[in-house]
């Protein structure tokens, strides 16, 4: 009689689970779609930071032809050898969740030109900061030919900028992205200057 | 006629009491950390506030429509599951209708799931009474919720930073940085309490004056 009742039970479960499992991936089906025509405004976005004009009849045949796209993991690296620039789409776990990050360098100077935060879940009013233009403003113009540091005291040396207070976790996490971001690019071109 | 008359009158009443005197926050404490979280700015408070109101009365009508197939000892399994389900929705059409606040939101949104609210009214009311009612009270109980946001958010925003859904109102004022930071949200939180047991007091003191030869 328990046995009965606890099968039942059992069965309610799978059933309403799979009927949940159904209805929540048909909507994330509709997200993964808005996601995919973002990714074209991305594309835009870069090309015209790049210094270009976006014209909407040849953008998709342009775009492939002039910059290259090479991908590692969750990161997607932009190089337009034409002006020695390059755009770098870096995901890294935070504090609370991943940070995306869209980074433009020149990479014969070994500077960042600019920095944007696309998305992030990190603390509001203190990790969150990390969007603030005031904090990427110190990004412009950052030589990263020794490794980027987000530091709460500045000992002078090129490459560091101020944390923001209160949020050393998500600051150390930043750091930790831009760093293996700008080591990759690094590695790719290098391979591709060798042949 | 007067008998359905009866009856929605009672759940409006269940209706009311749920925003005003059994107000989920002011009264109950129940879900304080979200609201602390998310009052800094207005438009934020207001997304949050209506987001939870929808979680809530969505996943009531449910659990209220198939409360009598739902086998007692997997009950709060069985909450659990719808809530998540529709706070997961409500995480991704925010994502798709309005990323910029969905992003400033954060985690909180996924968090509703934890608000105690939700298991509160499933547990509470929504498996013991027909749809329509559980409807209501969720409705009253999630209008309750917005309403606090809202105040807490109108302080919050417009003493941080003299703005009201980002449109600037007081120019030149001195940002009182403190509403902005968790503490800040503390102190406002329990002097709206204050203010609100203050009124609910006085309120009180009147109908029983008023009232006196009805008194049980």
């Amino acid at each position: 009689m328990i046995a009965k009742k606890s099968l039942s039970a059992l069965a309610f479960l799978v059933i309403l689970t799979s009927l949940c499992t159904v209805f929540l991936s048909f909507t994330n089906g509709l997200y993964q779609n808005v996601k995919a025509g973002r990714q074209r405004e991305l594309r835009m976005k870069i090309w015209m930071t790049f210094g270009n004009q976006v014209d909407g009849g040849t953008f998709d045949r342009e775009f492939p032809e002039s910059v290259s796209v090479k991908e590692d993991g969750k990161n997607s690296f932009y190089q337009y050898a034409a002006r020695d620039q390059a755009a770098l789409h870096l995901t890294g776990p935070g504090l609370w969740g991943d940070i995306e990050l869209l980074m433009f360098i020149d990479y014969r100077n070994k500077t960042i030109r600019e920095m944007f935060v696309l998305s992030q879940i990190e603390t509001p009013g203190l990790g969150a900061r990390i969007s603030e233009q005031a904090f990427l403003d110190q990004f412009r113009g950052l030589d990263y030919s020794g490794s980027v540091r987000i530091t709460k005291d500045r000992s002078g040396k090129s490459g560091e900028v101020d944390a923001v207070s209160g949020a050393t976790k998500t600051s150390g996490s930043l750091e930790a992205i831009i760093n293996k971001g700008l080591e990759t690019f690094s590695s790719f071109a290098a391979k591709e200057a060798k042949p | 006629m007067s008998g359905s008359g009866i009856r929605s009158s009672k759940a409006f009443a269940t209706f009311v009491e749920n925003i005003w005197s059994s107000n989920p926050i002011f009264v109950m404490v129940l879900g304080v950390c979200s609201s602390l979280a998310v009052t800094t700015m207005l438009a934020n408070a207001l997304v949050m506030g209506l987001s939870v109101t929808f979680v809530l009365c969505v996943s009531s009508l449910l659990i209220s429509l198939v409360r009598k197939l739902i086998p007692e000892q997997v009950r709060l399994i069985v909450f659990m599951l719808i809530i998540s389900t529709f706070v997961i929705t409500v995480d991704l059409i925010l994502r798709i209708l309005l990323p910029d606040v969905s992003k400033a939101l954060g985690p909180y949104i996924g968090l509703i799931i934890t608000n105690c609210n939700l298991m509160g009214r499933a547990e509470a009311y929504a498996i013991k009474n027909p749809p329509g009612r559980s409807v209501l009270d969720s409705l009253g109980t999630g209008l309750g919720y917005t309403l606090v946001l809202l105040i807490l958010g109108f302080m919050r925003e417009l003493l941080a930073s003299g703005s009201l859904f980002g449109v600037v109102l007081l120019r030149g004022w001195t940002s009182w940085n403190l509403a902005n930071i968790a503490p800040g949200a503390f102190f406002l939180l329990a002097s709206v309490i204050i203010v609100f047991n203050m009124l609910k007091r006085k309120k009180k003191t009147a109908v029983v004056t008023a009232d006196k030869p009805r008194q049980r």
